[in-house]
């Protein structure tokens, strides 16, 4: 099973992959969640790229571990590698920018291709405190979330906007998804057929072995 | 094929090279040939030589000197693994199909053995965690150490427990080898049941009655050693297996970095601020935290190495942050773009574009995020172009414990590194930003981009260090320039201050003209004459010192007068001559005098007067204008009556004294 929701002594963990263009605000997004922070000017050491954040929710303990993604264009390609075994994936936008709202959609697209439907997608329009410029109307982009099975969410890093509510809102459908898999395991036994050798992208298949000496 | 080339071509060479024919000749004396990179034997010879060395090798492991002194050499140097690379490409198939063959071989072998000593191996181990000498003989020892390690880490659990989880692991790794020596499992297979042995030795853990007094953290950290046990005792067999084409993976992408060291941090977006020797420092550090990785053996030991190499690269974009906040620029309305075609402009031609390196600045003030980082590691890779990458990620891959790789930050970092290995295999123009055209003439090494040039990563060591000494200077020059800067501002403020005090002490001078007074001649009282001048005739006359003895009556003198002081002066003023009353002719020459520090004259003066009272007590005043100022008798007894109290070379000048207030 490659994507594993098993409970690990009572403690249930989970990968949420962050994606979206350069500059819609991810970090600035998960750093607001994490540590309360909204870094607008000053430097700071701190890494913000992988954050974990442990929450109690319904008497479960849960571990989120948020993993943030490179966004340039260039390194599109390696999403895969990024978003594989992730159980849920997080896609923003920033609602002053059609084209990242545009890149959301191929993310949506190639998230489905290679994960299947089960994968629990949010769609996120940030900034919304730049809300007079906004170039992306919030009912278009809900009505394209509905249409793919996903949650739109609006928030705002810089005001802490409907961050708390979007974790917390993926963190529940993720409790929902980890249950039902577990009666699904309890009645079936589940074999672990791992499937995740791939580590980078192999296009031409090994060569045959031959004896030599 | 070797053998016959160097058979047929030696005898024709020897001579020529003026090398006695002997030293020629095959070690062994088989008669042909030799050849100093068969280390002085004919083909051969050498190939038998070579067998019997790795044989050796097998039996008696790797002295650790040696291993640590190929550690350092590693570590030293990305090439030194792929040393002698020209002759390689054209020598590395047939030699690994060689060293293979070998190792099947010795597989077989050792399979066999073990076959035999699986018999008695049945009967339960004897004590806990005593490993048999059968391995110590037989491992490497780094298997050896691995072996101690879980021995150690055994003594602390409870007894049963060690028991039971030593008997476990020993037989599943036997089980295991034995597999996998037989070479007919394909890597993914080998991954597959390594899984399930840690997927059942977990699952044993939780039911199994003989780990039931064992606490969560133990069972954790009994696991965590299982696996390294596992890892490194059948390191040589599961890293990189014959059956996989790994090590031809390892080699391509080892050629493909090579070829790729031309590309400097701007070209990849990566905000390394090289020139600053800090920034190398900790590049250098990380460089070889990733080289070291090949060296650990535990999946989770490389695992610390990435983390600990991807560590520093925060560290110094962090740095690099810093040092170039001050050229950061505004960058918002580029956002909106993709980053795609705004480096890569500077060819060899542009060298006069130096202020600027493109794109090296992005958003400085944001912490380190995934778009910061990727590029940063993608660059280390670069740079550091570890040894056997492939192989590592997949033994990584395929034998780290499945929670590893998919909850925390080693889980991450992997991630990532994948990906920069991955960016760095499908690298193509486009990535970089650069037509195909200039990508083609970089990877043929017919230009060198300008920004890899002053980034130092072509040139030499020396060359690298005068673009620093340059940058150092220039920074010098600019603290000089800002000093004289200052200098000059503090000289031309200290001229200001000094024209506007002069300006003001003239104003003052103005306002206040100084009038300069004659000196006072000092006017001696004794040798006046008396005719010299009016006013002095209204002096009384010098006074001689006048010895008072002890029966003189003074007290009568103090009554007599003080009835009529009472009523003029307060008690408390007494000391005073009654400054607000018109002076005495007296007082006023005391008053003078004064300023020429006439005290003694003050002195005479009061003597006198008392010598005065006290001698025309009751008689009529020998001055004549006695009766006009009615005060001067007044003056006279103050003085008078003070006189006995103080010692006469102490009086202090009366004029100093505050006046009484009325």
């Amino acid at each position: 099973m490659s994507r594993n929701f098993g409970s690990n002594l009572g403690q249930l963990h989970f990968k949420i992959v962050l994606l979206g263009e350069g500059c819609v605000g991810k970090t600035s997004l998960v750093l607001r969640y994490v540590e309360d922070k909204f870094h607008e000017k000053h430097f700071s050491t701190i890494q913000a790229s992988f954050l974990t954040k442990k929450i109690n929710l319904e008497g479960q303990r849960v571990t989120l571990a948020i993993w943030d993604t490179a966004g340039q264009e260039r390194f599109h390609a390696l999403g895969p590698i990024y978003y594989r075994d992730s159980h849920a994936a997080i896609l923003v936008y920033d609602i002053t920018d059609q084209d990242s709202f545009v890149k959301v959609q191929n993310w949506v697209k190639e998230l489905k291709r290679i994960l299947g439907d089960k994968v629990i997608l949010a769609i996120v329009g940030n900034k919304t405190d730049l809300d007079k410029e906004r170039n992306v109307p919030a009912d278009e982009a809900s009505e394209y979330a509905r249409s793919v099975g996903a949650t739109h969410y609006q928030t705002s890093a810089k005001t802490n906007r409907g961050i708390e509510e979007l974790f917390l809102d993926v963190t529940q459908q993720l409790l929902r998804v980890a249950e039902s898999q577990n009666q699904l395991n309890s009645s079936a036994n589940p074999t672990s057929n791992r499937n995740q050798e791939v580590v980078i992208v192999d296009d031409n298949p090994a060569p045959k072995k031959s004896c030599c000496g | 094929m070797e053998s016959g080339g160097s058979r047929s071509s030696r005898p024709g060479h020897g001579p020529k090279l003026h090398i006695p024919q002997s030293d020629l000749i095959c070690k062994t004396g088989c008669g042909f040939f030799g050849n100093i990179a068969w280390q002085g034997y004919c083909s051969k010879c050498y190939k038998e030589y070579f067998l019997q060395r790795q044989q050796h090798q097998d039996a008696f492991a790797v002295s650790p000197s040696s291993l640590i002194s190929r550690k350092v050499e590693r570590s030293m140097s990305d090439a030194s693994t792929f040393f002698n690379k020209p002759e390689q490409h054209s020598s590395t198939l047939p030699r690994h199909g060689f060293s293979r063959f070998e190792e099947k071989k010795r597989h077989n072998q050792e399979m066999r053995t073990t076959a035999v000593k699986s018999l008695f191996r049945k009967t339960p181990t004897k004590g806990v965690g005593s490993p048999k000498a059968r391995d110590r003989r037989a491992l490497s020892p780094e298997s050896h150490a691995s072996i101690v390690e879980l021995d150690q880490f055994l003594q602390t659990l409870p007894q049963n427990a060690a028991h039971h989880a030593y008997s476990f692991l020993r037989v599943q790794a036997d089980k295991l080898d034995r597999l996998v020596s037989s070479g007919v499992l394909t890597p993914i297979e080998i991954s597959d049941r390594v899984h399930n042995i840690y997927q059942v030795f977990d699952e044993k853990l939780k039911t199994h009655s003989g780990f039931l007094d064992m606490t969560s953290s133990s069972m954790e950290s009994l696991l965590d050693h299982s696996e390294r046990y596992l890892t490194r005792l059948l390191y040589k067999k599961l890293f990189c297996p014959p059956n996989c084409d790994d090590e031809e993976r390892d080699l391509a992408v080892q050629k493909r970095i090579r070829s790729l060291n031309w590309i400097s941090a701007p070209l990849l977006d990566c905000r390394i601020n090289e020139l600053d020797s800090k920034v190398r420092d900790i590049l250098e550090k990380a460089i070889t935290h990733l080289i070291e990785m090949d060296g650990q053996r535990a999946p989770q030991d490389k695992l610390a190495s990435i983390i600990n190499c991807s560590k520093l690269v925060f560290e110094m974009l962090g740095l690099s942050n810093s040092s170039n906040a001050h050229q950061s620029k505004a960058r918002t309305e580029e956002c909106n773009n993709s980053d795609q075609g705004q480096t890569g402009e500077l060819t060899v031609n542009d060298v006069n574009d130096k202020e600027e390196p493109p794109s090296s600045t992005v958003h400085n003030s944001q912490p380190v995020s995934a778009d910061d980082f990727l590029p940063a590691l993608i660059y280390v890779v670069l740079r550091a172009n570890p040894p056997r990458i492939h192989s590592n990620l997949n033994f990584i891959t395929r034998f780290a414990a499945p929670g590893r790789l998919l909850q925390g930050e080693g889980g991450y970092y992997f991630t990532n590194l994948c990906c920069a290995v991955s960016f760095l295999e499908n690298l193509t123009s486009d990535s970089l930003g650069l037509s195909s055209d200039e990508f083609d003439r970089y990877m043929s090494g017919k230009s060198i981009p300008f920004a890899s040039l002053q980034a130092g990563v072509m040139v030499s060591e020396g060359l690298r260090l005068m673009y620093q000494n340059m940058s150092t200077l220039s920074e010098l020059r600019h603290k000089q320039i800002n000093l004289q800067q200052q200098i000059l501002e503090l000289k031309n403020d200290m001229e200001s201050f000094n024209e506007c005090m002069s300006k003001e002490v003239v104003e003052c001078l103005q306002m206040f003209p100084v009038q300069i007074r004659g000196k006072r001649a000092p006017i001696k009282p004794d040798e006046v004459q008396p005719e010299e001048s009016d006013t002095l005739k209204l002096l009384p006359p010098p006074l001689l010192p006048h010895k008072i003895n002890s029966e003189s009556p003074l007290p009568p003198l103090v009554e007599s007068i003080s009835p009529n002081l009472e009523h003029l002066v307060p008690a408390s003023a007494a000391v005073v001559a009654p400054v607000g009353q018109p002076p005495s002719h007296k007082q006023a020459r005391v008053a003078d005098n004064q300023q020429d520090g006439s005290i003694q004259e003050l002195d005479l003066f009061a003597l006198n007067e008392l010598s005065i009272n006290c001698s025309s007590s009751g008689e009529p005043n020998n001055l004549e204008n006695a009766d006009d100022d009615p005060f001067s008798s007044l003056s006279l007894t103050v003085q008078g009556r003070i006189i006995p109290c103080i010692p006469c070379d102490n009086i202090s000048p009366t004029g100093q004294q505050p006046p009484p207030t009325n």
